[in-house]
């Protein structure tokens, strides 16, 4: 694609990748603070107990033990993103396995690590519920006696105790549009949970400085927002707290939640001295914050004809024994679970549930792969057993731009349509299949499919603010308090930077602040920066260039409007151009300008995504082995086209993991994949060949120069495209994740003969 | 990861009195892909780490058609593959050598410490077992013994070596003629992954090349230890090549499978995989037999 603009729109390389290439850039584990001692806690082996006693002496007396603290040493407040249900560490109950009940701060790891074997607890084990479904049954245990005390909680009352909460969405009338068709469709789908997997396990650095207050380092993307929940946990002022910046080395989405930053307070207020803590894998597949699972029933009526009439969905989301790390009030889970189907009723009914579980958080497109699998594999069961080729019944019931949406939105320059023709047409959906030789010579019985999924999601919207300062010499420097997850945008920032100011990308410097620099800032997620970070920046830069301009004008009695930024220089039509150093230090010091963006949800624009799964199947151990995948996305100006596709790419990969292989295993709630041996991620020999299709939208989107969203579209299709190949190929309808060799076996056992 | 003594001998004999001064608390050091990783791990533990990468026997590979192959137990996977005339003689053996891991791993990891490691889904064993290996083992004062393949382990990361014992190296007879063998594993990832069930196979066709002459199957990932499948073996020996010789031993394969569920698959599905990949490990030895 070509823009008329000089960086945005080129494929340039990160600015901030020869840092990190070459181990300069720093981590919050690559810190070193005099006095540093390491923080490590004791976790709970039960999934649901009540602590009798802890004894914590021998630990205590340990030579280079600093401190051990327990939940009789701390305050009892209780903490969270927004419903405030988690205790720092466990004082009474513990409610899933790897809950924290002690903490200890030594003089290394080792220390902390045998001190932690000498603290015996005294647990009396309680009924655990480890199924979501079974947790809102009558005689389900009640996990949060003191639910409706909780702080943060929805306003709604609970329809069971173990439901945190419920949320419906919908139009219409369902049960008049069930009897509208001529037939009705039910089927039941389970999604497990599913780790980010970031390379940077959880990791936090907390310090008492001299005047009492925090300083702390922690590898949060949100870090205003941890600032109230740590002020909300240890009670002392916000403005008492400093988060400051360091880099992120991964998020996905879980990189949101305070994990261990409390306890790391406490540790450091109880010896004087700053205390790291670093999660280890185990810990992170054990207890940090994964993708909710989710057991979901969908029931669809339609008509002879392919056309839907109702569509009804009951989902629930397994969050776990605390609700915590959810970033909101209440619950926005499943929301497009219907499809970007044209329907008169629809109804969706989403239940967050507390089991004796790891506690789930966010991880990219929350809700949206476990309601997508379920959503797209219904249709092409549907579509199959009405006799039509799946692609045929999704353009039957594909919203047409200016059509209603299913949740009643008015969908601007909708783009479903062109964007599921250019992926059926780039994955050569309708050509005869073809098992690939290499496969054919290796003994297997393999069948080749080949199957389609869509989705649409909406683009991110917040609030963020920035500051560019030109000194005198032409330095031009960004200050953002966005904290790098490693997505790109600190090379997206400067393009914008380098496009208004006609300086080039890489020789913007770029400062990210701390929370004493910034009003608020919410964060990274939820495809959010390139809009809102985007805005911030582009509003900053305008307002410099504009400084810039009116000096210009003054100086030299330019036209205003006339003044050019290009190559470093500052020019109008007629004109000597001067360098842009050399106006900025007309001013007598910095000229800076700056802007705070404030947005919200356009729920009348969405992004649509259309994918193909191209797979083969081993009739005889129900292998699955994807031979191509094809993503078609509707967008905007895509501002970097080289971090686009990464996010296109890396998406497609975590939807692949989702789909065939990812899943945090569980016996009796303990997890017993805890090593990337067990919980298997894709490796780089699972990656088929991929193809991608950008489609343009005529009216782009909220983003600068119009670009849309892009990091949380091209996963939630991935495992549904994947299920329906799977269908295509041998008939085998697996309606759980992971499509594991085993249930595609038992799937084709359990078919007609 | 505590702290652990560690010494570098250059001789046997100091390999082995090293390895004995700390009994059952020295462990010795080869690739190091598995031994490191359960140092750090807590999952075993060691005061002395003796690395006997540096002792020449260890280090040796000789192959001749009259006497075999002596493969020193500290020979890195990536050595085994890159020999040509290992690979020709033991397409057997490079199957296992060039699927363990990934590409760094083969570059540490060695066929001995797969045995040492006695997992039950190490990949070699299988192949090693079905190729009749002996594993030479030295001992404190300059004794010596030798182990069949099949005896070597014990239970999950158990083995016969005691205290102050070494596996100096695996001898695999030399390649008879018209045989082939061939070991094949089922995972679910395409690389970096454990055995959710693998069989090894070696067969020994007569001069027609209709009818098997010998065969020896062994299972990795559906019991205890890898299993040496005798009678599925033993069952093929004198029969005309077939579908139906080959799937009664299949089923006797099965038979001898004795799998658990845990995370990376049921008895189920494991003991189908045996039937299947025994059928496919198999027909490729076969082929390979025939120089096809």
């Amino acid at each position: 694609m070509t823009t008329s603009y000089q960086t945005i729109g080129q494929p340039v390389s990160r600015a901030e990748g020869p840092d990190k290439v070459t181990g300069a850039a720093l981590y919050t584990a690559d810190l070193n603070l005099p006095g540093l001692l390491a923080g490590k806690c004791l976790r709970s082996p039960y999934p649901h107990a009540r602590i009798k006693s802890i004894d914590a002496s021998a630990a205590r007396r340990l030579p280079g033990v600093r401190a051990v603290l327990t939940g009789q040493d701390i305050p009892e407040n209780l903490v969270g993103r927004m419903l405030r249900d988690f205790p720092m560490l466990a004082k009474d109950v513990v409610r899933f396995v790897g809950q924290k009940v002690a903490a200890v701060a030594a003089d290394d790891l080792d220390i902390a690590q045998h001190a932690l074997n000498l603290i015996e607890v005294d647990y009396e084990e309680l009924p655990a519920v480890f199924d979501p479904v079974e947790a809102l049954e009558a005689y389900a245990p009640v996990l949060h006696p003191n639910f409706m005390k909780y702080a943060g909680r929805a306003d709604d009352p609970q329809e069971h105790p173990n439901a945190m909460a419920r949320a419906t969405w919908g139009i219409g009338n369902v049960a008049e549009g069930f009897a509208q068709a001529d037939y009705i469709f039910e089927h039941t789908f389970r999604t497990p949970h599913q780790h980010q997997g970031y390379i940077e396990p959880h990791a936090v650095i907390a310090q008492v400085d001299g005047q009492g207050r925090l300083q702390m380092w922690v590898n949060c993307k949100t870090p205003f927002l941890l600032r109230r929940q740590l002020s909300e946990g240890i009670g002392l002022p916000q403005d008492r707290i400093r988060i400051n910046p360091i880099n992120i080395g991964g998020d996905f989405g879980g990189k949101g939640s305070f994990m261990d930053s409390h306890v790391a307070y406490w540790l450091s207020k109880a010896t004087g001295r700053p205390v790291r803590m670093v999660m280890n894998y185990i810990e992170e597949l054990m207890a940090a914050n994964p993708r909710h699972p989710a057991v979901m029933t969908f029931k669809t009526g339609v008509k002879r004809d392919g056309t839907i009439t109702a569509r009804h969905a009951r989902l629930i989301f397994d969050s776990g024994a605390y609700g915590a790390f959810r970033p909101q009030k209440g619950i926005t889970y499943g929301i497009g679970a219907i499809g970007p189907y044209r329907m008169e009723h629809s109804q969706i009914d989403s239940y967050l549930v507390y089991t004796n579980k790891v506690p789930c958080g966010n991880m990219r497109a929350p809700g949206a792969p476990q309601s997508t699998f379920a959503s797209e594999c219904q249709i092409d069961l549907i579509a199959r057993e009405l006799g039509m080729d799946p692609y045929q019944f999704r353009l039957h019931n594909l919203v047409r731009d200016g059509e209603e949406s299913p949740l009643g939105h008015h969908w601007r320059n909708f783009m479903g349509k062109p964007t599921l023709d250019a992926a059926v047409r780039e994955a050569g959906y309708q050509a005869p299949k073809m098992t690939p030789p290499d496969l054919a010579a290796d003994g297997g019985d393999w069948k080749v499919g080949r199957g389609i999924a869509v989705c649409e999601r909406h683009v991110g919207a917040g609030s963020s603010t920035a500051k560019i300062s030109v000194d005198g010499q032409g330095q031009v420097t960004l200050y953002t308090p966005l904290q790098d997850t490693g997505a790109g945008f600190y090379t997206m920032l400067r393009q914008v930077v380098s496009e208004e100011l006609g300086v080039p990308y890489n020789e913007v410097s770029l400062v990210p602040w701390s929370t004493d620099d910034a009003r608020f800032d919410s964060g990274v997620g939820g495809s959010r920066v390139t809009h809102v970070g985007g805005q911030a920046v582009y509003g900053a830069a305008r307002a410099v260039r504009a400084k810039l301009a009116a000096l210009a004008a003054d100086l030299y009695g330019w036209p205003e409007s006339q003044v050019v930024f290009k190559e470093s220089m500052v020019a109008a039509a007629g004109h000597q151009a001067v360098s842009l150093g050399a106006l900025a230090a007309r001013s007598g010091g910095l000229v800076e300008g700056d802007f705070t963006y404030d947005s919200e949800r356009d729920e009348d624009l969405t992004c649509f995504t259309a994918q193909v799964a191209e797979v083969a199947v081993d009739r005889e151990t129900g292998q699955v082995k994807v031979l191509n995948f094809t993503t078609a996305q509707d967008v905007g100006t895509v501002l970097n086209p080289q971090a686009h596709q990464g996010q296109i790419d890396g998406g497609v990969m975590q939807g692949l993991g989702y789909a065939l292989l990812e899943e945090l295993k569980h016996e009796d709630g303990r997890i017993s994949t805890l090593t990337f041996g067990e919980y298997k991620m894709p490796t780089i020999a699972d990656i088929p060949p991929l193809r991608t299709v950008l489609v343009q939208s005529q009216s782009g989107g909220p983003s600068p120069y119009g670009g849309k969203a892009i990091g949380e579209q091209p996963i939630s299709a991935v495992a549904p495209a994947i299920a329906n190949a799977v269908l295509d190929a041998v008939g085998a309808s697996v309606t759980q994740l992971p499509i594991t060799a085993e249930r595609v076996l038992q799937a084709l056992r359990s078919q007609p003969a | 990861m505590e702290a652990f003594e560690y010494t570098a001998p250059k001789t046997i004999a100091d390999a082995v009195a090293a390895l004995a001064s700390k009994g059952d608390q020295a462990r010795a050091l080869a690739g190091g892909t598995d031994l490191l990783v359960q140092l750090r791990g807590g999952r075993r533990r060691a005061q002395l780490v003796v690395d006997v990468k540096g002792v020449p026997e260890l280090n040796q590979i000789s192959y001749s058609a009259r006497t075999g192959l002596t493969l020193g137990a500290a020979v890195p996977c990536c050595l085994v593959y890159q020999n040509k005339s290992v690979a020709s003689a033991y397409p057997g053996l490079i199957d296992p050598a060039s699927l363990i891991g990934s590409i760094q791993i083969q570059g540490r990891a060695t066929i001995g410490g797969n045995l040492c490691n006695s997992a039950p889904s190490g990949d070699s064993i299988p192949a090693i077992i079905a190729l009749g290996g002996v594993c030479n083992i030295a001992g404190s004062g300059g004794k010596t013994r030798q182990v069949p393949a099949e005896q070597f382990c014990t239970g999950p990361g158990r083995n016969v070596l005691q205290p102050g014992e070494l596996l100096v190296s695996i001898h695999l007879p030399p390649p008879a003629a018209n045989s082939g063998a061939n070991y094949q594993r089922f995972i679910p990832r395409n690389e970096m992954d454990i055995a959710v069930a693998g069989v090894g196979t070696s067969v020994v066709l007569d001069s027609s090349k209709r009818n098997f002459v010998s065969a020896r199957i062994a299972l990795a990932s559906v019991a205890p230890t890898p299993v040496f499948a005798k009678k599925a073996g033993d069952s093929l020996a004198g029969k005309p090549v077939s579908d139906a010789a080959i799937e009664e031993a299949a089923k006797l394969a099965m038979a001898d499978a004795k799998p658990i569920d845990d995370m990376r698959g049921t008895i189920k599905q494991r003991t189908h995989l045996v039937g299947v990949l025994t059928r496919r490990t198999l027909q490729t030895a076969i082929k390979r037999a025939r120089g096809e």
